[in-house]
């Protein structure tokens, strides 16, 4: 958490110039999807409860969701009114990264040709340590989600690395590519952990030692969203996924340190 | 994993790599359910190839081999150089048995 005033506030608030920034540093990312044609999309912060369930990111990684709740009766005192016993879920959920909106989008479509998409959202995880500008209850994500053929996928992936190195370079950082795997919940996710490690479906540039700071991924999703979200190639079998996904704030935080 | 108990001995990589394929073929199909129970997985076959080992299935592996060496893998030697087929993972971690 960050203060402004004495309040709390669960992301950095940013003066003009920090916003400038912020925002010339998103350009370069926005600038790379406009290059490779990517359809620019916006997506609310809310998402609905099915779609994360179906995604199976409630399973693998609940301790990270944030609902949206509603009073059960308005009318009660202050003191109780956002008590648990008068809070019920509503079915929203606030979403705890851009990309998942996107796969219900191709749902059921077969692709005649390689979809990829941009979207900037603010994400929201419950994250147990919070440090302003590294891990925050609420941050914005920018991300680049390809879907088609497996083939297509890997040959973009080489350019996508060198690309984000040289923003880096561009802004004084000093990244790393490391091969990573997410934070699931349960010790029995802890075999999809192994698997990521072993397959190396997620990279991670990081930049600093203590400890390193992922401030951007690529994250190799094989058919999964496929496969759930029912997305056909044209012989029928399941499309392959990946997203890029930038932290913003993160970006925002090790340049300005740079 | 489990803590690794007195290891079997396992006199060469040999019998070691021998030892995998018998448990991939004939023991994680009765741990894992989704394992089919008619594998013929040879020292060469491909480990991950197709899902044949699993989230689940990687445990149980990574668990025979703690518990066949004696030792715990270290998270950095989990690469697919040394897992993706049994010949691999013999190469990687069968240890020569102490002499008494």
């Amino acid at each position: 958490m960050s203060s402004c005033q004495n309040h709390l506030t669960a992301s950095p608030v940013r003066t003009d110039a920090e916003v400038a920034r912020f925002e010339t540093i998103d350009r370069y990312f926005l600038d790379w999807a406009r290059e490779w044609s990517a359809e620019e999309v916006q997506f609310p912060a809310l998402i609905d409860q099915t779609i994360l369930k179906r995604a199976e990111f409630s399973s693998a990684f609940p301790h990270l969701l944030m609902s949206a709740c509603n009073c059960v009766d308005p009318a009660k005192p202050t003191a109780k009114l956002l008590q648990a016993a008068n809070l019920e879920p509503s079915g929203w959920l606030l979403s705890p990264a851009v990309c998942y909106h996107a796969y219900p989008r191709w749902e059921g479509a077969t692709l005649t040709q390689p979809q990829i998409l941009t979207a900037r959202g603010r994400c929201f995880r419950n994250e147990t340590e919070l440090i302003p500008g590294r891990r925050q209850l609420e941050f914005e994500m920018r991300e680049i989600v390809l879907c088609g053929e497996p083939d297509w996928i890997e040959t973009l992936l080489p350019e996508a690395r060198s690309r984000i190195e040289k923003v880096a370079a561009e802004l004084g950082l000093d990244g790393r590519w490391i091969t990573a795997e997410d934070p699931f919940f349960l010790p029995s996710a802890q075999g999809k952990a192994l698997i990521q490690r072993l397959q190396e479906t997620k990279k991670e540039f990081v930049v600093g030692d203590s400890p390193p700071l992922a401030i951007a991924s690529i994250n190799r999703h094989g058919t999964f969203f496929g496969e759930r979200f029912h997305i056909s190639l044209q012989n029928g079998t399941p499309a392959h996924t990946t997203c890029i996904a930038f932290g913003l704030d993160r970006w925002h935080t090790v340049a300005k340190a740079s | 994993m489990n803590k690794p108990l007195d290891p079997p001995a396992f006199a060469s990589r040999e019998l070691f790599a021998r030892a995998l394929c018998h448990f991939i073929n004939h023991e994680l199909p009765q741990l894992h359910k989704k394992v089919p129970s008619n594998l013929q997985v040879s020292r060469d076959t491909p480990l991950f190839d197709d899902g044949l080992i699993d989230s689940m299935g990687i445990l149980y592996l990574i668990n025979f081999v703690e518990q066949a060496t004696g030792q715990t893998i270290p998270q950095q030697k989990i690469v697919m150089k040394h897992f993706q087929t049994v010949t691999a993972i013999a190469d990687a971690f069968w240890m020569q048995p102490a002499t008494p």
